[in-house]
């Protein structure tokens, strides 16, 4: 993510290296640039943020990057539970909870529409919680 | 891509580029042309027939001078705005104070008049476009070769600057003095036009992805 805005920062300023005055100083020139591109990214992230499929219940507070990184019982689980699930699923929330893309980045990951991704992710999130439902009983 | 590569491709085609000049002298250049451009056009309409009496009256020259003003703050703070630097706040607040200022002469003299009539002032409306396009369409040209970072409130400016300067054009041809007329025929729509500048800055002047 902030590499991304790193490249963002460095095309801009590419960009608009025209635009500097001879005999100005560079930093305020440098700095309002940057200044623009953290605040369009904040305002990208957002609104992606709004349109991200929110997890279920059963499903809330378990960071499950960590969680499947993790050797504590409740990573065996989710490891357990992430291979149980359809392929499609599997990769879907793979995507969006492990490697942090968002719904818009997904859906051009995998060639499926920005609704099929928040259906699949939906679908996954519902198996998840039964497994979790059944294995913490 | 890895921002060595992106450092490397950008370094690559950092070919020498052609410098926009400072904001003020840009500035001076596009008000001689815009000014320039309001003048013929106020000729080819035609001057108002009792101009010689009226230009003496103090509302008038109050009038005339507030739409320069606010015509000339506008553009330069567009102008200022287009290249990247420091937040500067004033930009903002002096063209707004302006635009305010003649709302209120004009809400005052409103006041202080009786039988006030509108009139109907379409002709008024396409003055202050028409003479406003000239400049305006070399005002959005000469902001688009810089680098506006806030487009929106830089199409704001220019577009207030400009319908400023045709509303000052128009003073020149409209013989009815009404403070009704110019503020429903003259003000209001310099204010539209202002507002509709936030999406021609959205259209014209982005540059990043260029």
């Amino acid at each position: 993510m902030v590499e991304d805005v790193l490249q963002d920062t460095l095309l801009s300023v590419h960009r608009a290296r025209h635009s500097h005055i001879p005999g100005r100083p560079v930093g305020p020139w440098l700095y309002a640039i940057c200044e623009h591109r953290m605040t369009d990214f904040y305002r990208r992230y957002r609104r992606v943020e709004r349109v991200e499929v929110p997890a279920p219940d059963g499903f809330d507070g378990l960071d499950v990057a960590q969680e499947a990184d993790g050797e504590s019982e409740r990573g065996y689980l989710v490891r357990e539970a992430l291979g149980q699930l359809p392929e499609k699923q599997r990769q879907v929330i793979e995507l969006l909870k492990i490697q942090d893309l968002s719904v818009r980045e997904v859906a051009a990951q995998t060639g499926m529409s920005e609704s099929a991704v928040k259906v699949t992710a939906f679908r996954g999130y519902e198996t998840i919680r039964r497994i979790f439902g059944v294995k913490q009983k | 891509m890895k921002t060595e590569t992106l450092i490397h491709e950008l370094a690559k085609q950092g070919q020498p580029v052609k410098r926009v000049g400072p904001p003020i002298a840009r500035f001076f250049r596009w008000a001689a042309v815009a000014v320039l451009c309001v003048a013929v056009g106020v000729a080819v309409f035609g001057f108002r027939a009792d101009l010689e009496y009226t230009s003496r009256s103090p509302m008038f020259l109050l009038q005339a001078a507030l739409t320069l003003a606010l015509g000339a703050l506008s553009g330069l703070s567009a102008f200022i705005l287009s290249v990247p630097d420091k937040a500067k706040p004033w930009l903002n607040i002096v063209p707004g104070t302006t635009l305010l200022l003649w709302l209120v002469v004009l809400v005052r003299a409103l006041l202080s008049g009786e039988n006030v009539q509108a009139g109907l002032g379409v002709a008024c409306v396409r003055d202050i476009l028409a003479l406003g396009l000239p400049p305006g369409v070399l005002l959005y040209l000469m902001l688009k070769k810089a680098a506006p970072l806030n487009v929106g409130r830089v199409g704001v400016l220019a577009a207030l600057g400009v319908a400023a300067l045709g509303a000052l054009g128009t003073q020149f041809i409209c013989r009815n003095d009404d403070p009704l007329h110019i503020l429903v025929w003259h003000y209001v729509p310099v204010l539209v036009l202002g507002g509709i500048g936030i999406l021609l800055g959205r259209l014209l002047l982005r540059w990043e992805r260029r």
